[in-house]
């Protein structure tokens, strides 16, 4: 009896230690999910004294078919899939710079962090005057090399301002690929390379048979969690165009923004915001199977 | 004492110290704490010492004078107002005496005896910006009418007129064509200052934001259509900054008072904002009255967009009747009202202030004046913050082309309907 009451206390001993982290994530992810669930079958009325009015998915229906709304994931979508394969293959080109270079590494790549590091808003208002049609650097630099003939207005028309943001948004990511890329190729063992020179690979046959194989789940890690925090971004467009020209760039988190907080319709923010949420688990889900469906197979054929 | 007694004190203690005071202590003033969100530098610093000498002067009140910034006041109000603490004072746009006024956000200052005494000596027409359901929900302090900001120099070496009319602007643009410098610009960004360049030519043209009922958005009538229409027009001959559909209020001050355009739709803070942020030369500013069409386009007057800064109580202030004097003595007795001042961001609303003999740095006074004295507010309704924000974006749809002036704002008309429904 002892011994059972002993070996019981032993295993939930682990249970105990994640007692106070499932507390708080309790407070600080559920309970607030759980009550923007409710939010979102309510019409909120904030301040007029009157209860909320129950209205069943109407929030969600009136998202779905609001021209808004289908734009603004449209345009979270375009954004993220035109900055993430350029923020990857440049960074991806830095890491490999940064893992041949043996001397001062440390100080190259705290240089690097640097746009990682600074605070989107800055980052924002940074671009939005770079971008500036008269005053911006990227203009008067195009017109002093003679390849355009008059200043673009990049952040007034909807094609050149989604550009605008992409290249923003790379600048600001590059960084962190970099370095999250170049921490993998580090554990990548050194006999591997060794024994494909001895194969006679060259050095494209290595990189494509030996670099990019290793660091498979680091990438995978890395386009889960940029397009996480791409698809969520908010500052960064928001200070730069705030959404426009003509709504081109209104991605998801300012439509929520204006929904909930501009227009104090917070049921139908809340229901955004989910709607937003559920997209996001879906991808980050079918990301990971993809990425460990060799594992699995692995450990079933096994 | 055993640990359980001691964790009771303990929590007794932590306790009483999260209590809020409701009152001074004996021989100590009463607090009276003021959120100051003007938006300009000059008015700033007139506060900061004239709450300084307030409270050098006054042993049984004292101010705790807190600075925030302008864009935050409708947030600042919305959680205060939920939670019920906050500030007693509040120097807002005139704009949320209604919304919070209803709310029960702001104090309604007809309950104070000496309020008709004091509304006497402030200009009549501002009174009905800050009243909702007959009752004041602030001082209105400052006036900000909309006008045409001219560079007198442009204009002059070109040998032009300023425009009086949509059409006499329209003939204007020829002379500016291929000239490196527009004949006008605004700010037509997704931001609120373009709800506030299209408004006012809205008004000129006799039209108005909603029906007379307010139960239906008005500004998508041929008034509305003709203003936005003369804004495409304006853009696509090229007569105003291809990237105008991307320009905030900065960018747009940039634009001009570098010499870039000759007319912009602005107000009494556009002296301080070229002169203090761009050394622009004050010699080279006129005012004038925003343009108007030539024949008036809906049964409504022709006015102009006029704003007013006001200072309110808020409605959970446990100290109203302290915040009123404070008020009094800063925004109504001060004498830095008495002399209208371009570093204050906005014209004094005081009727002193307007008296024969007043000196002021202000240039074209009398043009801000009389637009003053013609101005008309946005409607006081509760929503009226999200209806300007579906102007902002009917507009800069229209200006970037993405929809016609008649689909932008019928889309808005639309989208404001069915605010209305809910109040």
């Amino acid at each position: 009896m002892t011994t059972n009451t002993g070996k019981l206390q032993k295993d939930l001993l682990p249970y105990y230690f994640l007692l106070p982290a499932m507390l708080v994530l309790v407070v600080i992810i559920l309970y607030p999910v759980f009550s923007n669930l409710v939010m979102s079958v309510y019409k909120v009325k904030l301040f007029r004294g009157a209860g909320d009015e129950f209205v069943g998915l109407a929030n969600y229906a009136k998202l779905l078919g609001s021209r808004t709304f289908v734009n603004s994931v449209w345009s979270s979508v375009r954004f993220t899939v035109y900055s993430l394969p350029v923020a990857f293959v440049l960074g991806m080109g830095m890491a490999l710079i940064f893992n041949e270079i043996k001397k001062y590494r440390p100080v190259f790549t705290g240089f690097l962090l640097v746009p990682w590091a600074i605070a989107p808003v800055v980052t924002g208002y940074m671009w939005r005057w770079l971008f500036h049609d008269s005053f911006g650097l990227i203009n008067y630099a195009l017109l002093s090399l003679g390849l355009i003939d008059a200043n673009i207005p990049w952040l007034a028309q909807p094609d050149t301002a989604v550009g605008a943001v992409v290249v923003a948004n790379v600048w600001r990511f590059m960084p962190y690929i970099t370095i999250m890329l170049l921490a993998g190729m580090q554990g990548v063992s050194s006999e591997l390379y060794e024994a494909a020179h001895v194969d006679g690979a060259n050095v494209f046959e290595r990189f494509f048979h030996v670099t990019l194989p290793q660091l498979r789940h680091v990438i995978g890690v890395v386009f889960l969690f940029a397009t996480i925090w791409m698809v969520n971004d908010f500052a960064l467009i928001f200070i730069m165009t705030e959404g426009g020209p003509a709504k081109a760039t209104q991605v998801v988190p300012i439509t929520v923004y204006r929904i909930a907080f501009e227009h104090l319709r917070l049921g139908r923010g809340a229901a955004a915001a989910l709607i937003l949420l559920v997209f996001l688990l879906s991808m980050s889900m079918v990301f990971i199977r993809v990425l460990f469906r060799e594992e699995r197979r692995k450990s079933n054929a096994g | 004492m055993n640990t359980k007694t001691v964790l009771a004190l303990f929590i007794a203690i932590a306790l009483i110290g999260c209590s809020r005071e409701d009152g001074p202590r004996p021989g100590e003033p009463t607090i009276v704490v003021l959120w100051e969100f003007g938006g300009v530098p000059g008015l700033r610093e007139w506060v900061q010492q004239a709450v300084e000498d307030f409270n050098a002067k006054r042993s049984d009140i004292h101010i705790e004078l807190e600075f925030r910034d302008w864009a935050t006041q409708r947030e600042s109000l919305i959680s205060t107002t939920i939670v019920g603490d906050g500030p007693d004072v509040v120097r807002v746009h005139h704009k949320y005496s209604v919304e919070f006024g209803e709310l029960g956000g702001l104090y309604p200052l007809d309950n104070f005896p000496d309020f008709p005494a004091v509304k006497e000596r402030i200009l009549d027409n501002v009174w009905e910006l800050v009243e909702y359901d007959d009752k004041h929900y602030g001082l209105p302090v400052t006036m900000l009418p909309f006008v045409l900001a001219v560079n007198k120099d442009i204009m002059a070496k070109k040998g032009l007129a300023v425009p009086e009319t949509w059409e006499e602007m329209m003939a204007l643009g020829p002379e500016f064509a291929g000239t490196g410098v527009d004949l006008f610009t605004m700010p037509g960004g997704v931001n609120l200052d373009t709800a506030y360049r299209f408004l006012p030519l809205l008004y000129k043209a006799g039209g108005r934001v909603f029906n007379d009922e307010w139960t239906k958005a008005a500004f998508n009538g041929p008034a509305g259509l003709a203003a936005l229409e003369f804004l495409i027009a304006m853009k696509t001959k090229g007569y105003m900054p291809a990237a105008s559909a991307a320009y905030a209020f900065d960018e747009n001050a940039a634009h001009w008072s570098t010499g870039r355009a000759a007319l912009s739709i602005e107000g009494p803070w556009w002296q301080d904002t070229v002169h203090g942020n761009y050394d622009f030369d004050l010699n080279n500013l006129a005012l004038a009255q925003v343009p108007r069409p030539a024949e008036p386009l809906e049964a409504h007057e022709s006015r102009t967009l006029l704003d007013v800064i006001m200072v309110s109580i808020t409605g959970y202030s446990k100290v109203p009747n302290e915040a009123w004097e404070v008020i009094k003595a800063l925004d109504l007795n001060d004498p830095v009202w008495r002399n209208p001042n371009p570093s204050m961001g906005g014209i004094p609303t005081l009727k002193a202030a307007y008296a024969e003999g007043v000196q002021s740095d202000y240039v074209d006074l009398q043009q801000l004046a009389e637009a003053g004295a013609n101005g008309l507010g946005w409607p006081g309704h509760p929503a009226i913050t999200q209806v300007q924000r579906h102007i902002a974006d009917a507009v800069n749809m229209a200006l970037t082309g993405t929809m016609s002036p008649k689909e932008a704002l019928d889309f808005a008309a639309e989208e404001v309907n069915e605010v209305l429904l809910d109040y």
